[in-house]
């Protein structure tokens, strides 16, 4: 299922799209022309039918009716100023083709503020109220270099194709998911927007929830407790311990037992002996240290002060 | 050097800025005339479209792990359903359809109708994450009784099963934008998982897992023209249908996950001026559980009474101070308060070091933080970034009660090069705090000069690099770097230092319209030292994965398009102790070959035959893997190890609606 979308975007990329033909122009002739045909609001005078007469050879304009963005009722922009709606007023750009309207994507002319200003201007909503302070918007993502509106389906949107869109740019993170331990990315039974709002959050990372720990929790309620007896570092912050997107231990912990726990253990009993068997011992065999101290997310039994039971 | 910073961003302020905004409600209208619109050539969406595949295909495998990546975990025939259907009516509402990897082990399919003011959606997603058919293990649970019998192999694992549910509206009320939206999601997760019983000596156990977590959420906003307000709550509630682990002899051993709830309400917006934007957010949350305590009898409660309350409060304010100048100015303070009850608990006697009776400790924290962010375009294609980010962060009965953590750092983006962009960036920080203690709640138990890591001291140094090369439009290189060092400067024992690095190469090319390929590395080396009473160890992990593929779409007069994609993918950690008689850890890694290959054929303009194989190489192996009773004193659950190969080849059948 991801190859088809990796040649998509790859065709859209080279093929699919052709350089505007006021490329040549430097973009900031073409943002000036942009605001000046966009305050003087020359719209055409069929509004979609004149654009029609010279795109509608084009596939991918043609799809946009396949699409939410073309239907011809609702809020939709077809249903509005149609075209011009997000591309801007004709003007003269109908004479020859070479007057700038606003284009859309990573390379496109138009400044990466003025597209999504006309996209922020309809999906203004409580989802992306943190747009404007957002690392993407101060990084200057257009919404075009993710989302595709001249599609059937975003595929930003589909389960399938989502990792792929995040991961081209998220290298990192795309080589941890084949780690010996990760969440199921990889197999796209995961996205990355279960965790993540890609249109910013008030919390690290732009995570969904209020904190690092509550995002964890919407999965793994059973760790969230409260509990009789806690474990400090657990409710201080899961990722003291875990790494999310991929690990080189299992259970995605940022090393093992017991070489982990002893870096915060050095009691004057079994916690600060040297440990370094093949297996053959009760500390390093099975569980480590959880053979003994399995509740280390913490313990619910009166007589659990040492994360035993 | 916030202060400056917000004198600055005054100071600036009154400078024009030159802010493109091509917002609909900003658009000359005055000279339509829309009434001559007629759209003709505008194309009606087909009242039924979509892609349906249905396939049938065959897995061999020898190993249920192998249905993570296949998505099957037994082995044999199986059927499955994908695709999208999309119905639109007249009256403009539009409804899809999905299925994927319907009928197999992980599958989902979605069901969504709007008409752009009103949405409604239902979602259902299976979930199986599975460990290991090969564990043994001669324990039962009965109830909550542990007993004992012939030997059997549960699968290790859990399934999810994921409802989920919502209705979102808009609507235009005293000319503002009202949003609301309610969504409610239930997950069922069955399986079992590794738990250990001290009998005392341990007995590493397969306990099944039963539990329903239920979440609603409701969330409303109010948009003007410039400011934004939403209200949200969010529940979760947690249920679980285990039971405590109770043996004849041994009595009670391991108490269950407590049903727990918790609950949030926010209240957050944004307010967007000509040149800057505020956005803030408050929440407050309580998290409950008051279930019966197990073996209570011993405890002077019957269940207890546990609750924690928290407080979040962020607030950021973004300056688009000119057109080359842009600030940010952000502030947190977080809260936890464990409001909970606190009783003296006798405590199992394992060893002295436990005591008899103990007090649980209600810990609470306070984060409190500040940072400031300054981007500034030196010329067009050429932006410098640098920012500062101090945190303060409390902990109550903490060996530490206040650690400090000031960031600095700063960054150059290069966008405007001849066929390159250049992002470099590099970051200082440094962690310390109030004098690290000993004290009767936290580390008595511990050696005075342990310092554990997420308190400790340190220093740390950052950097990243990303290169991005485009020769032409179809072929682009992308090399990612990224280094990080940690030095905990002042500890002795614990976590002495850690250095993270690696990178990732990418390349695509598009030789055509026909072919494509593209191929990656990459390699992250973590290494990390720490000291014991006495010894030293070092830990070194290294991965690489590399991988490509291809796709070529000419064959048959067009009609064929065949691909494929390989992936590698190895972990490997190793681990000595200087103190330790066998001072090297033995092996512990992992590695695996994934190769998928496809072969789609048009059968007509509206119907396509695939046929798809996948083929998985796995292998892992973990010296604490060991067998059941090879260690004296402990019962392990067997080698859990992996080395398999498996296969799956499935045929299907699409049709375009």
């Amino acid at each position: 299922m991801k190859r088809p979308l990796l040649v998509a975007l790859l065709v859209s990329a080279a093929f699919g799209t052709s350089a505007a033909p006021w490329s040549d122009q430097g973009q900031d002739a073409v943002m000036e022309t942009l605001i000046d045909k966009f305050n003087q609001g020359n719209y055409s005078t069929k509004g979609a039918d004149s654009c029609l007469m010279c795109h509608k050879k084009n596939d991918k304009v043609m799809a946009l009716f396949d699409g939410v963005h073309g239907a011809t009722s609702g809020n939709s922009p077809m249903a509005g100023l149609q075209c011009e709606a997000c591309h801007g007023p004709q003007g003269k750009h109908n004479r020859g083709g070479k007057e700038p309207m606003i284009d859309f994507g990573p390379d496109a002319m138009a400044s990466a503020e003025a597209q999504n200003s006309v996209c922020l201007s309809c999906h203004d909503d409580a989802e992306r109220q943190s747009w404007h302070a957002s690392t993407h918007n101060l990084e200057e993502v257009a919404c075009a270099s993710c989302h595709k509106v001249h599609v059937v389906t975003d595929p930003i949107l589909e389960k399938t194709a989502q990792n792929s869109v995040c991961t081209q740019c998220h290298t990192e993170q795309k080589m941890q998911m084949h780690q010996r331990s990760s969440h199921p990315m990889k197999w796209d039974e995961m996205q990355c927007s279960d965790c993540h709002n890609p249109h910013g959050s008030q919390t690290d990372a732009d995570l969904n929830r209020i904190s690092l720990n509550d995002t964890c929790y919407s999965c793994h309620a059973d760790k969230r407790g409260p509990k009789l007896w806690e474990h400090e570092p657990v409710i201080d912050d899961c990722s003291n311990c875990h790494t999310p997107h991929g690990s080189m231990n299992d259970n995605l912990l940022k090393a093992r037992a017991p070489l982990l726990c002893q870096q915060c253990h050095s009691g004057n009993v079994h916690a600060s002996r040297p440990y370094g068997a093949e297996g053959d011992s009760a500390f390093t065999a099975g569980g480590s240290c959880l053979n003994c101290h399995t509740q280390v997310h913490g313990s619910n039994h009166p007589q659990g002060k040492a994360l035993q039971r | 050097m916030k202060l400056n910073l917000i004198t600055l961003a005054i100071l600036t302020a009154a400078t024009p800025v030159l802010a493109a905004d091509f917002s609909l409600s900003k658009a000359n209208t005055d000279k339509i005339s829309a009434d001559k619109w007629q759209c003709k050539r505008c194309v009606a969406p087909s009242n039924l479209s979509g892609d349906i595949a249905i396939g049938a295909g065959y897995t061999e495998l020898d190993d249920v792990h192998a249905g993570n990546a296949l998505g099957q975990e037994e082995d044999g025939a199986f059927g499955a359903l994908n695709g999208r259907v999309t119905a639109n009516s007249d009256n403009g509402w539009r409804t899809t359809a999905t299925a994927h990897n319907l009928g197999m082990d992980n599958g989902d399919a979605g069901l969504s109708t709007g008409n752009g003011s009103v949405k409604l959606y239902a979602d259902y997603r299976q979930l199986n994450k599975l460990d290991s058919d090969k564990a043994s293990t001669p324990y039962y649970f009965s109830g909550d009784q542990l007993v004992s019998g012939p030997s059997y192999s549960p699968v290790l694992g859990t399934e999810r099963n994921r409802v989920s549910l919502g209705i979102s509206a808009s609507t235009d009320l005293a000319g503002f934008s009202v949003d609301g939206d309610l969504g409610y999601r239930t997950e069922e997760k069955q399986g079992h998982k590794v738990v250990s019983v001290t009998t005392p000596s341990p007995v590493n156990l397969a306990k099944p897992v039963d539990s329903r977590t239920d979440e609603l959420t409701a969330t409303t906003s109010v948009a003007g023209d410039n400011w934004l307000a939403a209200l949200s709550y969010l529940g979760s509630v947690y249920d679980n249908d285990t039971q405590e682990v109770y043996h004849n002899t041994y009595g009670s051993l391991l108490a269950p996950e407590p049903d727990n709830e918790a609950h949030q309400v926010t209240l957050s917006g944004n307010l967007r001026g000509q040149s800057g934007v505020f956005d803030g957010r408050v929440s407050l949350g309580r998290m409950i559980q008051d279930s019966a305590l197990v073996n209570a009898q011993t405890s002077p409660i019957q269940s207890w009474d546990g609750q924690v309350d928290t407080l979040d409060m962020d607030a950021r304010y973004t300056l688009m101070a000119t057109s080359r100048l842009r600030v940010q100015l952000a502030g947190r303070y977080s809260e936890r308060d464990n409001q909970s009850s606190s009783f003296e608990f006798p405590q199992y006697d394992f060893n002295a070091t436990t005591g008899l009776v103990s007090e649980n400790v209600l810990l609470d924290r306070e984060d409190t933080r500040g940072s400031a962010k300054v981007q500034y375009r030196l010329a067009k294609g050429y932006r410098l970034d640098a920012g500062y980010q101090f945190d303060r962060k409390e902990r109550s009965h903490s060996a530490r009660e206040t650690t400090d953590e000031h960031l600095l750092w700063a960054g150059l983006k290069l966008t405007d090069l001849d066929l390159w962009k250049v992002e470099l960036k590099g970051g200082l920080s440094q962690r310390d705090g109030s004098r690290y203690q000993a004290n009767d709640l936290s580390s008595s138990e511990e050696n005075p000069l342990l310092r554990k890591y997420h308190l400790a001291d340190r220093d740390r140094i950052e950097a990243e690099v990303k290169l991005r090369h485009q020769p032409m439009a179809s072929l682009s290189v992308d090399l990612n770097l990224q280094f990080a060092d940690d030095d905990y400067t002042d500890t002795e024992l614990g976590l002495t230092g850690a250095t993270d690095y690696g990178y990732q190469l990418a390349i695509s090319y598009l030789v055509n319209k026909q072919l494509s390929l593209y191929g990656f590395a990459g390699q992250q080396w973590i290494d990390a030292d720490q000291n014991g009473d006495g010894w030293s160890a070092e830990i070194n992990d290294e991965f690489v994965s590399l991988g490509g593929g291809f796709e070529y779409a000419g064959l048959l007069q067009d009609r064929l398009t065949v691909g494929g994609d390989y992936l590698f993918a190895n972990s490997d950690s190793s681990s000595s102790n200087s103190g330790a008689a066998n001072s090297q850890f033995d092996d512990y890694y992992q590695y695996s070959h994934s190769v998928g290959l496809f072969a789609q054929y048009r059968l007509s303009e509206r119907s396509h035959l695939r046929l798809d194989y996948r083929y998985e190489r796995y292998y892992d192996t973990d010296y604490a893997s060991v067998a059941v009773d090879a260690v004296e004193g402990l019962v392990t659950l067997g080698d859990l190890d992996h080395n398999y190969n498996a296969h799956q080849l499935m045929l299907s059948y699409s049709i375009s609606l």
